[in-house]
């Protein structure tokens, strides 16, 4: 009995030799995975525009160069604050998460991490009822303090401190194009239920009023509210491709 | 919860069409007039807000926008009205469908897709045969299908559902294989495969009622997405493993749902297990009268039997079949006891399944569901089957 157990025992167990091999692999993934997860998570990552809310200035299928440490960020689904070098600007364009969508549970999250690594960030775990990283590409309008208001598809700002209301480009120096030509006919008249005008709104401590320059599409904040600073991922700094319109923000 | 108590599912209605195709009997229709069909979507919000409040104790499981073709929306109008919903229901519900006509995909509506939590798209391809398309009266050729489709797979974390038809006048079982054989390039989560039926009074009616319709290319089409490994889940439903619609199986359960729009249908259970079916009007003025008037809708009352019969009728199309021990408890009788003397002669031809939860027709028995259930309705006639 003792001879056969202390046979099997050593027949089925891997020699030091692959035992090392299989822990040296094992710990190269490892850290191989930790160095991605902190590279795309904490400083720097890329997305591919999903959407023509930023129409004209970014189209569909855009790709853009994320920074992170600008704004603050919170790891570990918000246990872990980590300061920004700065604060979001007014005229940045960020990316973000609609505050609707539902994030994997816990324990797909690593799952998920391990996919969009192998895959070279391009597939996401697909579960059945998720909405999971659907990222938002657009740009901050309103920061804390400020008063917003939108009349007939004209943004006005008072910003904190000040004393009258100012239109967007007034407050970004004419930055940026909007696209307004393409919304329905009477969309903003008075009679229409679906008016998008927005009432004058103070922008919360640790929230922004961010809307995409293609004033046609939804949802942002004239739809669904006020963004929180944790669902900001980071700011757009530079859009390197397609080559021939590559630029800096 | 207890069964039925509680509505989970919300079917928003919208009733506009690009074009009228020929088969069909669904209420829609075209309008030009964006204020008119404003008024409509916010009359429709409006009643979705006071039904919840009235009917609803928890959140939405599912949410399913159908129509008409709720794509053929201006993209602004449709990203605000979805917004809007989710507003008023104050969650995002497990599944969320809309129903997407292929010559409605844009750029726009991709965008809104991409980041509304939708995560349903079921897709009214029908054929991907010109000729096919062209009998039935619809407005897209295969061209706009494959496109359509190829730009609605692109996008991340959408189950892809696909309604095809098919025993179409003149459609011969190969073409309606090929037809099945193409969806599945796509690869989608789901496929709705529909037999042609000709309702009196469609156009498609007047035109080829004489025509015949060959019932294979049905059962080939559906035999061909078996052998591919989808799960045959109901009569015209096929699945990829835990793809199945939460949301109709919600309907062939008899579970309570609401149903918001012109001409949409609820349908509530009372304490007495009687029901309400409540099917809001198709009349404009009617719709847009609101709250007041009720929207001028009709209240048909469904007794216990008739919730019996629905239950099994239901029940039976589906693989799951009837839930033995939910409706046992509901209901207050043994089910099977009471089918006992029809249910064994289907047995014996290898028709039925039977473990102890539920009661289904096989999927060969599937095939007979209408004969089943017309034994069914005259042995219940036949016993006098009386509530206590
Ligand atoms: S698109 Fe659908 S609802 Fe509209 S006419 Fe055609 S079949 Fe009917």
């Amino acid at each position: 009995m003792g001879f056969n157990k202390k046979y099997q025992y050593s027949l089925y167990r891997p020699g030091p030799f692959k035992r090392f091999f299989l822990f040296r692999v094992i710990r190269f993934l490892l850290i191989a995975l930790l160095f991605y997860e902190i590279l795309t998570v904490y400083i720097i990552s890329t997305v591919i525009v999903q959407s023509s809310s930023m129409l004209p200035g970014i189209q569909r299928e855009d790709r853009l160069l994320i920074v992170k440490p600008l704004y603050s960020q919170y790891l570990f689904d918000k246990f872990i604050k980590i300061p920004g070098l700065s604060n979001p600007k007014r005229g940045d364009i960020v990316i973000y998460r609609q505050n609707f969508i539902n994030n994997y549970p816990w324990y797909l999250k690593p799952v998920n991490s391990v996919v969009r690594f192998f895959t070279l960030q391009k597939k996401n775990l697909k579960t059945n009822h998720s909405y999971n990283d659907s990222i938002s590409v657009k740009r901050i309008i309103g920061l804390p303090g400020d008063i917003v208001k939108i009349k007939n598809n004209v943004v006005q700002i008072k910003p904190s401190g000040g004393e009258r209301f100012l239109t967007e480009f007034e407050l970004t120096g004419n930055r940026y194009n909007i696209n307004i030509s393409s919304l329905p006919e009477n969309w903003n008249s008075d009679e229409n239920p679906f008016n998008s005008d927005t009432e004058e709104t103070a922008v919360k401590d640790g929230y922004y009023f961010i809307i995409g320059d293609n004033r046609e599409l939804f949802p942002d904040s004239r739809s669904s509210g006020l963004v929180s600073s944790e669902l900001i991922k980071g700011k757009a700094v530079l859009r390197y491709w397609p080559f021939e319109r590559i630029n800096v923000f | 919860m207890s069964f039925r108590a509680d509505p989970r599912s919300l079917y928003i209605h919208i009733p506009f069409c690009v074009k009228k195709c020929r088969y069909c009997d669904f209420y829609s229709f075209f309008s030009s007039d964006d204020s008119f069909i404003r008024n409509i979507l916010s009359e429709t919000l409006n009643q979705i807000r006071i039904y919840k409040a009235q009917y609803c104790k928890s959140n939405f499981k599912t949410l399913y926008i159908g129509g008409g073709t709720p794509t053929s929306l201006k993209t602004a109008d449709l990203g605000f009205f979805i917004e809007k919903i989710l507003e008023i229901c104050d969650s995002v519900p497990e599944e969320f469908t809309i129903e997407i006509n292929p010559e409605t995909v844009d750029n726009n509506l991709i965008s809104l897709l991409a980041e509304l939590p939708v995560n349903r798209l079921s897709i009214g391809i029908q054929s991907f045969n010109s000729n096919m398309l062209e009998v039935i009266g619809r407005n897209c050729s295969p061209r706009a299908n494959f496109n359509a489709l190829e730009m609605l797979k692109a996008l991340d974390n959408k189950n892809l559902s696909l309604d095809l038809i098919s025993s179409i006048p003149g459609q011969i079982v190969s073409e309606a294989i090929d037809d099945v054989k193409k969806a599945l390039r796509f690869a989608p989560d789901h496929i709705s495969l529909y037999y042609l039926t000709l309702e009196k009074k469609t156009p498609l009616y007047d035109k080829y009622s004489d025509t015949d319709q060959d019932e294979n290319c049905w059962v080939e089409a559906a035999d061909y997405l078996y052998e591919s490994g989808y799960n045959h889940y109901e009569i015209s439903n096929f699945a990829k493993s835990g793809k199945e619609s939460l949301h109709n199986m919600n309907y062939w359960r008899m579970e309570s749902y609401l149903g918001c729009g012109m001409s949409a249908v609820s349908t509530v259970y009372d304490e007495n297990k009687c029901g309400s079916r409540l099917t809001a009007s198709s009349v404009p003025e009617n719709f847009l009268a609101g709250p007041d008037k009720q929207w001028g809708t009709k209240v048909e009352k469904l007794s216990s039997y008739d919730l019996l019969v629905e239950t099994l009728m239901m029940g039976f199309r589906t693989s799951e079949g009837v839930d033995l021990e939910k409706n046992n408890d509901y209901f207050n009788l043994d089910i099977r006891e009471l089918l006992l003397p029809v249910i064994e002669g289907w047995k014996n031809k290898g028709y039925i399944s039977d473990d102890n939860k539920n009661l289904a027709l096989s999927r060969s028995g599937r095939f007979f569901h209408n004969s089943f259930m017309i034994d069914i309705l005259r042995y219940l006639e036949k016993v006098k089957y009386n509530f206590t």
